[in-house]
């Protein structure tokens, strides 16, 4: 487990992660949500210890990752791998991670570089934007840590690709009990693949939640009446959008807030609708403030 | 202390580098003992072989020792600087290794080189002097002084270089405080020296600046600049080993989200442009001083002395202001 407790750090004055704790369970996928500029990169960036926090520590199986460096070994974070080691051949940063990470399983690698059709290169620039973003994932997974960190992973990849990326990070969770911790902006990439998400907002962790228990406490909803929603079940509802007399709303499901009792207003439409990520953060945070 | 993978990334990333500066300082070195031997068959033929001397100065002094010392300055920078500029420094940081383990790494990856490239450079030039008619001149070669004393300090300007590095933000300002730093013990006692002249008239014994000159390592490259006195490696020796301490324990310190600035410890910031605006304003002034006629007199140079010092403070803290606020592109920022 990876134990993030009361991180502080200041950067040019300014605040950038104010008291920041949490875990990190194995086997679990979790989201760090926030805008552009919320200490997202800091935070990944200060829990492989690039940067060192004015107060708090972080802790891996119990130790602190300052002074037992070692403990990196089983912690991956997926950045600036491919800028760094952009005049190196494939073949010879498959070497430098097998020297560094002892379990680095090349015939993984090898397997994974097939099945994401990418070939080998004699120097790490010459792949596209995306094929880099897609070789330091593959550089990552093949290197069997339990605790994976990436920053913005899908920044540069195809569609095609990127739905093939986040279908493997789901099957690697289920098949290796390893932990994946993703920062992004976009919370439609964490739709499908996240398990717990922490917001930031401001350089504090803003709220957590576990997927599937938000996903049970509302349902979208289209509701349609012969007038204006009655002012009685506005203080109900988390109103995403209105087309005249048509709102598309959140509703609690649980509480009072029962169909009978939606139904008791007579309205001319009420269906339910599939729920996003994005709808449930728009609804309880002010979605602008949270996601850009 | 030395994991393997260390020295793979390592000389990997500094490969290019190192390979330049072994060929290039072993051609030049090469060039310079066939010339000289080419000079000595000229004389000898004019004077006769008694007059030949100077196989000592083959190796030490000269433009050759000034480079390959300028060389090694940019060797640190390319080991800490460069990493600093390419984010390689976050990769590195990331990576599960102590950060006194990758200081000591790049330091042992460069004096050993030193050592290396020195050793066959020198090999191969006493073997070209053995292989000619001159080979008697090995006799008076002073092993100390052609090979000890520019190995010691090739490695103490490299070992500087490191060590700025561990304060620097960037490549460009490594190679820019190293050089500062390497003269400045001489060359701000000669800034002091020359004002307190204009003003009072008095300056320091000449002991003394032969004293200070001794505590500077950039004159060392030449030992010639020592005239009679013997420089000795103490200083040099002293110098690197303070260097690579210091240098160890700063690099284990130093924030990594200011790479790419100036310097990485913000806190020194104040200081230095305290001392760029001194040291300009000095220069400034005893510049300006010298554009006085000798029959205008001494007030007339102090007043010229002093609107200099100001036009060049002024100046410099401008300019001051300006690189430190100055960062590389892609360095650490809020997210």
């Amino acid at each position: 487990m990876i134990k993030i407790q009361n991180l502080s750090k200041h950067i040019h004055g300014q605040e950038i992660l104010s008291d920041v704790t949490f875990s990190i369970g194995e086997g679990k996928i979790t989201g760090i949500v926030g805008r552009n500029g919320v200490g997202k990169t800091t935070l990944l960036k200060t829990i492989v210890d690039v940067l060192r926090p004015d107060e708090g520590e972080v802790l891996v199986n119990g130790q602190n990752v300052q002074k037992r460096p070692d403990v990196k070994r089983n912690v991956i974070f997926v950045s600036d791998m491919a800028e760094a080691l952009k005049n190196e051949s494939t073949k010879s940063v498959v070497n430098l991670y097998k020297e560094i990470y002892p379990s680095f399983d090349q015939t993984y690698f090898y397997e994974l570089m097939e099945r994401f059709d990418m070939k080998e290169a004699k120097k790490i620039k010459h792949y596209s934007k995306g094929k880099k973003a897609l070789f330091s994932l593959i550089m990552a997974f093949a290197t069997r840590a339990t605790y994976i960190l990436l920053d913005e992973p899908t920044d540069g990849l195809d569609v095609i690709i990127k739905r093939q990326i986040l279908k493997f990070m789901v099957e690697e969770v289920a098949k290796e009990d390893i932990s994946i911790v993703i920062a992004t902006h976009r919370l439609d990439e964490l739709e499908t693949l996240a398990d717990h998400i922490l917001v930031m907002k401001a350089g504090r962790i803003d709220s957590e939640y576990h997927i599937e228990e938000v996903k049970q406490s509302y349902k979208k909803v289209q509701l349609v009446f012969k007038g204006e929603m009655p002012e009685e079940l506005k203080q109900y509802v988390y109103l995403l959008e209105q087309s005249g007399r048509v709102y598309i709303c959140l509703l609690e499901s649980t509480g009072d807030l029962t169909d009978e009792y939606v139904n008791s207003f007579q309205p001319l439409l009420y269906d339910e609708l599939p729920m996003t990520l994005e709808d449930l953060f728009l609804a309880r945070l002010g979605g602008d403030e949270v996601v850009s | 202390m030395f994991p393997k993978a260390l020295i793979m990334k390592e000389l990997q990333k500094q490969k290019s580098f190192l390979y330049i500066l072994f060929f290039f300082g072993l051609g030049w070195l090469l060039m310079r003992t066939i010339t000289t031997i080419q000079e000595w068959q000229h004389s000898s033929a004019q004077e006769g072989p008694l007059h030949i001397t100077g196989i000592n100065e083959i190796f030490a002094g000269s433009n050759y020792a000034l480079f390959i010392s300028f060389l090694l300055v940019i060797l640190g920078a390319v080991m800490v600087g460069r990493e600093r500029n390419n984010r390689l420094q976050d990769f590195t940081a990331s990576l599960p290794f102590k950060r006194k383990s990758i200081f000591t790494v790049k330091w042992s990856i460069g004096a050993l080189f030193i050592a290396l490239f020195y050793s066959v450079s020198y090999g191969a030039s006493l073997l070209i002097i053995a292989l000619s008619d001159f080979q008697a001149l090995l006799s008076g070669l002073s092993v100390y002084h052609t090979y000890v004393f520019p190995l010691i300090v090739f490695i103490s300007f490299f070992t500087f270089s490191l060590f700025i590095g561990t304060i620097a933000g960037e490549m460009v300002s490594q190679i820019a405080l190293t050089f500062i730093f390497l003269i400045f013990p001489f060359g701000f006692t000669m800034l002091i020296n020359l004002s307190v002249d204009i003003h009072a008239g008095v300056h320091l014994p000449v002991e003394w600046l032969e004293w200070i000159q001794k505590g500077t390592l950039f004159f060392y490259f030449d030992q010639q600049f020592f005239h009679d006195t013997e420089p000795g490696i103490a200083f040099p020796l002293m110098l690197s080993a303070s260097s690579f301490l210091l240098g160890l324990f700063l690099f284990e310190k130093g924030p990594n989200e200011f790479n790419g600035e100036f310097l990485v410890f913000k806190r020194l910031e104040p200081l230095f442009k305290a001392g760029i605006v001194g040291c300009f304003a000095l220069l400034g002034g005893i510049i300006a001083s010298t554009f006085v006629p000798a029959h205008l007199g001494d007030e007339m140079m102090i007043v010229f002395y002093w609107c200099g010092a100001v036009f060049a403070g002024f100046f410099a803290w401008l300019l001051s202001s300006k690189v430190m606020d100055f960062k590389i592109k892609g360095s650490m920022r809020a997210s």
